[in-house]
């Protein structure tokens, strides 16, 4: 019985993961905007107690904020490339970035590399979607530089698909970019 | 005490319109020299409603009660047919009188409207409020293709794929759509759907970004944007998406292949700028079209005036729909609005086309008149986004 109740609270906190993996990753709200916050006020907040020292139990720790994995890829881990208004070449200052992934791919040889090109809403459907593509084979260029080989690889475009509709400045910065999304081993 | 409170509702509904959403799509233009003014009656509410909606899309006429050139009357004459009665002046002096036959009531409707325009616009202009529109709506929380008249009659969904879906493009006969879509493969593929059944099949379906096809006017041909080889090109395909070859060679993102009316030439949208170019649809050197923008994008060429091609162009921080004239050999903004315009798509007189207004917050569905700058909002704030139509004229 024991068994089947924690084989069960996996399959619903991985259908969890799926789900958040398909829609828009939900904005977490600061703590005094819930329900608890404001109950509690504005003091501390007790640690949460480490679960993974229940002996008996398949639980697993949290990922880290921002990390989604629906069991076949791993969205977050990687931090994203960002890009110039209109611009496609990946700048100095992103390079360390494309480097990290290259050494999480020699550390995990079972795993390959979606780079998912996006752009902000601004401009034009079809041009963005072409942009995206530009986006992603410039760091897959820069990759394969570092000697990461073609097969590791694998790019989509979204274009401005996926970009936040009424994105303020910084919101349209942060949708000018590579995602770099690691796809699991079979 | 209640007086007060009385006090405060009042100016609060007296406020309440300043702080009202201002109306995306609408442009209203005074234009009493070239505008011929007409009266519109019909015989029931719904197809007076239309009749009015559809004149008053129309940058060629004025609506009045007084004083008009001409009285345009319809009245339904069966199931789906509706006769006009078009008279001229105050004198009365008969025009035409028409009884035509649509597939319903409204078309019906639409289509005596269209004979009334060929009738009254003295400028050989050809009707365009029998329409089709193929267009991208997210009102479900997903991107789907739906289907309508001109005015947001007889709308239907098309597809329920919950996938990311883009630029549907009408088949010259009408028989089916071509658009880009995520569905299945969760990379951009090119689908062909066939509008009565729904029924999707895989035109092409390449490693990379597929997407942008466009048929050629005799319906035998495809253009469309493929980045299988590298870089997205321009590539032309037969109507099944077989022996497709390539049409561009160079370093430069290009983007929305379209034929020209004769099929000769095809225009599209190249980096750097995007910049519109023009080039033979067998292949050869691009020719840029010197607009004088910055960004140019989304080329839709005219099948009513071949010298015209709308496209989306920048102007500060705005995109706003141009017009390029062979015959000028430069492009002007034809959109006069506070909001951006894109996605153009011209209507069958080479006049009006039907476009996207779109803020930080929304995307409507317009017609435009390209000699005016006036805007008629078509796509109502009850049925949600609509953008990216593509025209069908049957």
């Amino acid at each position: 019985m024991k068994l089947v109740s924690s084989k069960l609270c996996l399959v619903v906190a991985s259908s969890a993961l799926l789900f958040a993996g398909c829609s828009k990753k939900p904005e977490r709200p600061t703590p005094p905007a819930t329900a608890m916050g404001m109950a509690l006020g504005p003091g501390p907040i007790a640690p949460p107690t480490d679960v993974n020292a229940a002996p008996d139990t398949s639980l697993q720790p949290r990922l880290p904020d921002g990390v989604i994995d629906d069991g076949n890829t791993i969205r977050g881990l990687l931090q994203a490339v960002y890009f110039d208004f209109d611009q496609s070449a990946v700048k100095a200052d992103q390079r360390d970035k494309l480097k990290a992934a290259k050494e999480y791919l020699e550390k995990n040889p079972g795993q390959r590399l979606l780079l998912e090109g996006h752009c902000d809403w601004q401009g034009t459907a079809e041009y963005n979607l072409g942009l995206g593509d530009r986006r992603a084979s410039a760091a897959k260029k820069y990759l394969a530089s570092l000697g990461v080989v073609a097969d590791k690889l694998e790019s989509n475009s979204k274009g401005s698909l996926e970009a936040a509709k009424d994105g303020n400045d910084a919101a349209r910065a942060k949708d000018r970019r590579v995602e770099l999304v690691i796809i699991k081993a079979k | 005490m209640p007086n007060l409170s009385r006090l405060l509702l009042l100016v609060a509904l007296v406020s309440a319109p300043a702080f009202a959403q201002r109306n995306i799509g609408e442009v209203t233009i005074n234009v009493d020299k070239n505008t011929i003014p007409i009266r519109v009656s019909a015989a029931t509410p719904e197809l007076q409603d239309l009749a009015l909606k559809a004149f008053g899309a129309h940058g060629r006429y004025k609506l009045v009660a007084v004083n008009f050139a001409y009285d345009i009357r319809f009245s339904p004459a069966g199931a789906t047919q509706v006769r006009v009665d078009i008279t001229k002046g105050l004198m009365a002096a008969p025009v035409g009188s028409e009884t035509v036959t649509g597939t319903s009531l409204r078309n019906a409707l639409l289509r005596a409207a269209d004979v009334a325009v060929e009738k009254t616009n003295q400028l050989g202009l050809r009707g365009f409020f029998t329409a089709k529109l193929a267009f991208i709506s997210d009102r479900t929380g997903k991107t789907e293709v739906y289907v309508a008249d001109l005015f947001f009659g007889e709308i239907k969904q098309i597809t329920r794929d919950r996938a990311l879906m883009l630029s549907p493009r009408w088949a010259p006969d009408g028989s089916r759509l071509l658009c880009t879509s995520f569905y299945k493969s969760g990379f951009p593929d090119i689908f062909s759907i066939d509008p009565a059944t729904a029924q999707h099949t895989t035109f092409v379906s390449f490693r990379g970004t597929n997407s942008g096809a466009r048929f050629s006017p005799n319906g035998q041909q495809v253009a469309m944007v493929l980045s299988g080889e590298g870089t997205p090109e321009i590539y032309v395909s037969n109507a099944q998406g077989r022996q497709v070859t390539r049409k561009t060679r160079s370093d430069a993102v290009k983007s929305s292949p379209c034929f020209s009316p004769d099929g000769a030439r095809l225009v599209f949208a190249m980096e750097a700028g995007p910049q519109l170019y023009t080039m033979a649809a067998a292949g050869g050197s691009p020719q840029r079209l010197t607009t004088g923008f910055s960004y140019n994008a989304e080329p839709d060429w005219s099948r009513g005036n071949p010298n015209r091609i709308a496209c989306t162009v920048r102007v500060g921080r705005q995109y706003q729909i141009a017009r390029y004239d062979f015959a000028k050999g430069s492009a002007e903004v034809v959109s006069k609005a506070d909001f951006d315009g894109i996605e153009p798509s011209w209507l069958a007189d080479g006049r009006h086309l039907v476009y996207t207004a779109r803020d930080r917050s929304t995307s409507v569905l317009c017609v435009l008149d390209t000699e005016t700058g006036q805007s008629r909002r078509i796509s109502p704030a009850s049925f949600g986004s609509a953008l990216q139509a593509s025209v069908w004229t049957p």
